[in-house]
């Protein structure tokens, strides 16, 4: 290791199910450049989950962390069925020591997402975020089952029902992946109508050596970077608080000298480790869009612990600042805001010292949000 | 008097034309009409609960970069 201090995860991606029930055709995980899913398990078995649950328990107590995040992944994780959901929480659970306190969180498409399933979160205290991109036409664009047919309905339905009194507690929020085709106001006010207590905006991944959709790389163009900036001023300028968007919560935390919410912005280091079907311990899954084995590190829950992978040299880079940065980012005047975006998105076939490919659209949201706060914190109303 | 939790000299680069005095900028009267957004994270500055559990809304956690 170097002499250098292990810096701790505080939040593990575990991949309960390695398929989904959905044909998103923008998934990192089937549709990019990594097809590792066809070589691993379909669902992650129980054996390999109590070895998750003992290496969770061992790196808690190493760090005495107080607390660990938990996000219930896929494919879609809700595949791997009730009891095994409820084993996996209950082993982990378990495994770490008192003062650690678990929070658990699923990230689904909601397609089967029912009564029974959430009774079982209710009891377990799993909070559920849902993946919705917006209105029917916005949604069916993207996220549609294999066959063809909208998921929007069924989606739908689960967060209807997610929001019910009963329930309502273990709604976290709805993530949704930036269709820039989409009208930005309609979409939002659209996500608006399921009362989510917070939402983040995602990019369509892609990178410099494969652009994502209606991103060339042309300095001038910001479409992703003018649709932002509507949902911001939207969001901004609501009299009262509709829902929380973390992308933007962070952008103002960041203005205002403070810290990021999302690894999307910001220098601080990334804090996640991800935990395939098979027991393989991984990078940011979201490497998985750059080439294939991408996220690979080599490390096994049976041979290794989660301090091997703090120390693996891949997710070292992602956890070093400014110094991980191409020198066109380390000059420029929003750095400490952007932190250079998304590691995934800055590949350029050969590297990551690069400009994010949504650099242009980042540099628009972030110099539109800090004329926003000038002018609201510096002139301020009747001064 | 209230202290800004969050890193002062990089809020003082990012917008050098602040008011000399941070108390009177996280204390005084914003527009109310547009300011929901804004008071949240200077509760955040603050260090101070930014009123989700008064408002309903929650943790804005809930899973990292992924979806």
């Amino acid at each position: 290791m170097g002499g250098s201090p292990v810096r701790p995860f505080g939040e593990v991606v575990v991949k309960v199910h390695g398929r989904c029930n959905l044909a998103c055709d923008y998934c990192y995980v089937y549709r990019h450049a990594d097809q590792s899913w066809r070589r691993k398990p379909v669902a992650m078995s129980r054996s390999t989950m109590e070895r998750l649950a003992d290496r969770l328990g061992e790196h808690a107590r190493t760090h005495h962390l107080p607390y660990l995040r938990v996000i219930l992944h896929g494919g879609e994780p809700l595949l791997a069925g009730a009891d095994f959901l409820r084993y996996a929480v209950r082993s982990i659970r378990r495994a770490l020591p008192c003062g650690t306190r678990p929070l658990f969180t699923v990230q689904t498409n909601g397609v089967l997402l029912d009564r029974a399933v959430l009774e079982l979160f209710l009891e377990e205290e799993v909070r559920v975020g849902v993946s919705l991109d917006g209105s029917r036409a916005t949604n069916d664009r993207h996220r549609r089952f294999a066959g063809g047919r909208s998921s929007h309905p069924a989606v739908v339905e689960a967060l209807r029902l997610l929001g019910t009194e009963r329930y309502r507690q273990l709604y976290a929020g709805i993530l949704c992946t930036v269709d820039v085709h989409s009208d930005p106001l309609e979409t939002y006010e659209h996500l608006l109508t399921y009362r989510p207590p917070a939402m983040d905006l995602l990019l369509p991944h892609g990178n410099r050596e494969h652009p994502p959709p209606a991103r060339p790389l042309d300095d001038q163009l910001s479409a992703y970077g003018d649709w932002l900036v509507a949902v911001f001023d939207r969001w901004y300028d609501a009299p009262v608080r509709e829902t929380r968007i973390r992308l933007f919560e962070s952008l103002l935390d960041l203005l205002l000298g403070g810290h990021s919410h999302t690894e999307w912005l910001g220098l601080e280091p990334a804090d996640i480790v991800t935990v395939d079907t098979d027991g393989s311990i991984e990078q940011s899954d979201v490497l998985k869009t750059v080439a294939e084995d991408a996220a690979t590190t080599g490390l096994h829950l049976i041979t290794a612990s989660l301090d091997d992978a703090a120390a693996h040299p891949g997710i070292r880079a992602r956890r070093s600042g400014v110094i991980a940065l191409g020198p066109e980012c380390r000059s420029c005047p929003v750095v400490r805001v952007c932190g250079g975006g998304l590691h995934a998105h800055r590949y350029d076939g050969t590297g990551f010292a690069n400009r994010s490919v949504y650099c242009p659209d980042l540099y628009h949201l972030i110099a539109h949000a800090h004329g926003r706060l000038r002018d609201d914190l510096v002139r301020r109303p009747g001064s | 008097m209230p202290m800004l939790s969050h890193d002062e000299p990089v809020l003082r680069t990012v917008l050098p034309d602040l008011p000399e005095d941070l108390a009177e900028l996280l204390t005084g009267e914003l527009d109310p009409r547009r300011a929901s957004a804004l008071v949240h994270a200077l509760a955040r500055a603050r260090g101070e609960s930014d009123a989700a559990a008064e408002d309903g809304t929650g943790s804005a956690d809930f899973g990292s970069a992924i979806g």
